[in-house]
């Protein structure tokens, strides 16, 4: 039975070289921006708060470093998930790879609790700037409405994230671990 | 000249190299995963591709050839996405190798070059399992059960432990198709 079609696929191999090398660079350069970005913001808030803005005291200082600390956490956040599911070995045997894939679409709590730290420290930060600036008039009511609001726009967040893993994510880890069960037979 | 731009270079001359040597090796894969000859030729990209980007990961713990093979195999599975299930595997009459798929009986041997029985085994073959689908298409290529084991990831003995159950399956298959056409006589 003659299924197979022998003709040798024609390929332009230059033109893919250069499209590859293109992506390459692009993907190089958006990560190597993106975290320039996070470690200027990062300090820079820090100044600004401590020693440009009006009227500095302590609450536009607290609220300063926990910006600037949340700029450092998303950097370092950003730097290691962006290591882990840009850099996908297709060299390994398949058994290895596979296990790699399942980890790597694994929904780990540590990861959520993480990613967390840095949003809860923006958080501090606007309450600590609201304090700044309401600061006798401070009133307990507008923080609560603004830790509402705050926390269910990030309930929020977290649910589509949720979504999406389960809709694009969950289904490349059951098949994963479902080829590794068979080779395991 | 820029030590990145001198790296990059480095890798270009290696990929096209080693496209060059094993083309023919990656087009038989292709070959086996698709009939079409359009998806042959996107997936044959796809591999090129998946070539491209573990590269930079190849020490040379493994031959060239058994890690084309892995990117190669890692990039079938892959490309189906979450519908593993769904992968077919193809054979033709002029697969080489194609005897290694039973044990030395001529007389089926001769029986399975017919048209008809050709199209059996395909059907047999694509109600294994895509372990057992992947472990044919390697077979097929000719290596040894030494070589598919450095591919999949599995020990030698494991490796020719599914092969022979495999071969039990298509050959238990075959000898009862034997045995109706020989009652029905």
């Amino acid at each position: 039975m003659r299924t197979n079609i022998n003709k040798p696929i024609e390929t332009d191999m230059g033109t893919l070289i250069q499209k590859m090398r293109s992506e390459d660079k692009r993907n190089i350069m958006i990560s190597r921006n993106f975290q320039i970005l996070m470690w200027i913001m990062a300090p820079l808030y820090i100044i600004l708060f401590n020693f440009v803005f009006d009227d500095i005291n302590i609450y536009s200082r607290l609220a300063g470093f926990s910006f600037g600390l949340a700029f450092f956490i998303f950097a370092l956040i950003f730097r290691r998930f962006h290591k882990i599911y840009s850099s996908v070995d297709y060299g390994l045997p398949t058994i290895e790879m596979l296990s790699k894939a399942a980890k790597r679409y694994k929904m780990q709590l540590n990861k959520i609790v993480l990613s967390l730290i840095p949003a809860c420290l923006v958080d501090l930060g606007a309450v600590f700037v609201s304090m700044h600036e309401e600061e006798e008039n401070f009133l307990f009511d507008h923080l609560i409405t603004y830790q509402i609001i705050y926390f269910s726009m990030l309930a929020v967040a977290i649910s589509i994230g949720y979504m999406i893993w389960r809709h694009k994510q969950k289904p490349l880890r059951d098949a994963a671990l479902k080829l590794l069960k068979e080779f395991q037979e | 000249m820029d030590k990145t731009l001198r790296m990059t270079i480095k890798k270009e001359e290696r990929f096209k190299q080693i496209i060059e040597e094993y083309e023919r090796l990656i087009q038989s894969i292709c070959g086996h995963y698709t009939q079409n000859s359009e998806d042959r030729k996107d997936m044959y990209q796809e591999i090129l591709v998946n070539i491209w980007k573990s590269l930079d990961s190849f020490r040379g713990d493994s031959k060239i050839s058994t890690w084309i093979y892995r990117v190669a195999v890692n990039t079938a599975l892959n490309s189906s996405g979450k519908s593993y299930r769904y992968m077919k595997l193809h054979i033709n009459s002029d697969d080489r190798h194609l005897n290694m798929l039973m044990d030395n009986d001529d007389e089926l041997i001769q029986k399975k070059k017919e048209e008809a029985n050709l199209e059996q085994l395909q059907i047999q073959i694509n109600l294994l399992s895509v372990i057992d689908k992947a472990m044919i298409s390697l077979m097929l290529e000719g290596l040894s059960t030494r070589e598919i084991a450095d591919v999949i990831g599995l020990t030698e003995t494991n490796v020719r432990v599914k092969i022979h159950r495999i071969k039990e399956q298509l050959k238990s298959y075959f000898g009862q198709v034997e045995h109706k056409t020989s009652v029905k006589i």
